[in-house]
C-alpha cells in the first residue's frame, strides 16, 4: 500500500470523509478505521523505538507488498492499537511470513481459516490481553485491535482484499483473532515453554485456524471420558485435519485442565491420548473430504480399510492452550491441514537482542 | 489463463512479481468440476485468443493489460 493521501482534511466531518476515502479504495475491513495521521503514526512507531521506520519486516503475498515498520504502524493505527501493542503485531507478521506457514496460499485459498494469534509470557498481563472468560469475544482492546491490525496488514500490504481472498465463506476471526494463554490456570508448562522459550519471554504463536467449536463436557470428570468427548468432536468427517493433519488447536477450559492434572495427567499424556483416539478408519476417509497430504502419516495402511487415520501426525502437533472462564467447555479449532503449520516468534522488547525464531 | 473467479488474484500476483501488464486470459469458472467435454470446449474457445496474445507485440499487450479490470462474476460475489 503506497501512502497515497494527498490532502489534509480538517473540516468537522473529517473522520467520515477519511473513512469514506479509505473504504472506497478497499483499505479497510469494512469497519471504520482510525485515521492514520502523521502524529498518530509517529506515536505508534514509538512503541518500537529500536526499529527504524523504513526497516522491512516482511514481504506480504500475494501482492508482495513491502511491510516496513512505517506501513505496519499505519495499519496498527487504523486498527485502533496502542503503541505498546506494536511489537506483538510485528511478531505476528514475522510468524505468518515463515515458509511453513504458507501465507501465499493462506491469503488466497477457498478454505475459511484466519490467522489466530496466541500470546504467551509477561506481555499478556502488561498489555491486558484477555485469556479468561470470553477470550474469543468482544470487550478487550488488545485482543480486538492486535488481531485487526494483522488483518489490515494482510489486506492493505498483501493485497488480499475481498476480490482476491477466495475464501468460500471466511469466518468472523478474519476481523480479529487474538487470544492469550491463561498461564496461571495452566497446571503444565505453557505453550511457549513447550516450544523452547523462556517462561518470561513474550511469544506469539500463529496458526491458521477455523472458527472455535465448543466441546461441552459438564458431566464427566474422568480424563478418559473427557478425551472420549473431545476425540468424537475432533475427528469428524469433513474436518481437514483428518485428511492432511497439521497443527489443530485445543483451547482447554481451565476446569477441564484441572481434572486432567488432578488425575496425574501431563500435557503430553493428553496430546498422546487424542493422537491415539481422535481417528477415523481409512475406509471412511479415503474417498471423501479433501485430498490426502502433504504430510499424511506413513503408518496409515492404505490397503486396510480398518487402519485408523489420526488428526495429527504426532502428539505434540496438537497445539494445546489452557484458557477461558469457569465452565465445562473446551474449544476445538481445526486448521486447513498439513500445508500450513503453526509458527512461534518472540515479541521484541526494549534493549533486548533479537532472538532467533523457534518453529514447530 | 485462469477462471473468472480467480482473475483478480492472477492480476495482483502479476503486480507482485513486477509484471503488472501480464496478459491474463479468462475462461468461465469453474474448470475443476465440469465434464471433460466442457473443459475441452473452453480450451477450444480460448485457443484463438491465446494465439493472438502470443503473436502480438509486447508494447501493444502492455497497453491492453496494464490495469485491465477483471470484475468477479455475479455468481461468485453478488453486488
Amino acid at each position: 500500500m503506497k501512502p497515497e493521501f494527498p490532502q489534509v482534511v480538517s473540516s468537522g466531518d473529517a473522520f467520515d470523509r477519511v473513512n469514506d476515502y479509505y473504504y472506497e479504495r478497499g483499505w479497510t475491513d469494512g469497519l471504520p478505521i482510525v485515521p492514520p495521521t502523521a502524529e498518530r503514526v509517529q506515536s505508534m512507531l514509538g512503541g518500537m523505538p529500536w526499529r527504524r521506520a523504513d526497516e522491512l519486516i516482511a514481504t506480504v503475498p500475494p501482492k508482495m507488498g513491502a511491510a516496513t515498520m512505517l506501513q505496519i504502524a499505519v495499519n496498527a493505527v487504523m486498527a485502533g492499537c496502542r503503541p505498546q501493542y506494536l511489537p506483538v503485531v510485528v511478531a505476528a507478521l514475522q510468524a505468518v511470513s515463515e515458509p511453513e506457514y504458507g501465507l501465499a496460499h493462506r491469503q488466497t485459498t477457498t478454505h475459511a481459516a484466519a490467522p489466530l494469534i496466541i500470546v504467551n509470557g509477561p506481555v499478556v498481563g502488561r498489555l491486558r490481553i484477555n485469556c479468561g472468560r470470553g477470550l474469543f469475544g468482544p470487550g478487550w482492546r488488545a485482543n480486538a485491535t492486535i488481531g485487526r491490525a494483522l488483518r489490515l496488514v494482510l489486506v492493505n500490504i498483501g493485497g488480499a482484499g475481498p476480490s482476491v481472498d477466495a475464501a468460500q465463506t471466511g469466518h468472523p476471526g478474519k476481523y480479529t483473532y487474538c487470544i492469550a494463554e491463561y498461564e496461571a490456570a495452566n497446571p503444565w508448562e505453557p505453550l511457549h515453554v513447550e516450544r523452547g522459550f523462556a517462561r518470561d519471554q513474550g511469544v506469539v504463536t500463529l496458526v491458521q485456524a477455523e472458527a472455535p467449536h465448543s466441546m461441552t463436557e459438564n458431566i464427566q470428570t474422568d480424563p478418559d471420558e473427557i478425551v472420549r468427548t473431545f476425540a468424537d468432536s475432533m475427528a469428524t468427517l469433513g474436518v481437514n485435519n483428518l485428511y492432511s493433519q497439521g497443527h489443530p488447536v485445543l483451547v482447554l477450559g481451565i476446569e477441564h485442565a484441572g481434572f486432567f492434572a488432578a488425575a496425574g495427567w501431563t500435557k503430553l499424556d493428553l496430546q498422546t491420548a487424542l493422537f491415539e483416539r481422535a481417528r477415523q478408519p481409512w475406509g471412511l476417509v479415503k474417498n471423501r473430504g479433501k485430498s490426502k497430504g502433504p504430510r499424511f502419516p506413513d503408518f496409515v495402511d492404505r490397503n486396510d480399510d480398518n487402519s485408523m487415520v489420526p488428526i495429527i501426525r504426532e502428539p505434540r502437533d496438537l497445539v494445546v492452550v489452557v484458557a477461558g472462564g469457569a465452565g465445562g467447555k473446551s474449544m476445538f479449532l481445526p486448521t486447513a491441514g498439513g500445508q500450513t503449520l503453526s509458527v512461534s516468534k518472540p515479541v521484541e522488547e526494549p534493549g533486548e537482542s533479537r532472538k532467533s525464531k523457534v518453529e514447530r | 489463463m485462469i477462471s473468472t473467479a480467480f482473475a483478480p488474484l492472477a492480476q495482483i500476483v502479476s503486480q507482485g512479481i513486477g509484471v503488472p501488464y501480464l496478459p491474463i486470459l479468462v475462461v468461465p469458472h469453474p474448470v475443476g468440476d465440469p465434464s471433460e467435454a466442457v473443459v475441452r470446449k473452453r480450451g477450444e474457445d480460448i485457443a484463438a485468443e491465446c494465439a493472438r496474445v502470443l503473436t502480438t507485440p509486447a508494447e501493444t499487450l502492455v497497453r491492453e493489460f496494464a490495469n485491465k479490470p477483471f470484475p468477479l462474476p455475479h455468481a461468485v460475489m453478488p453486488r
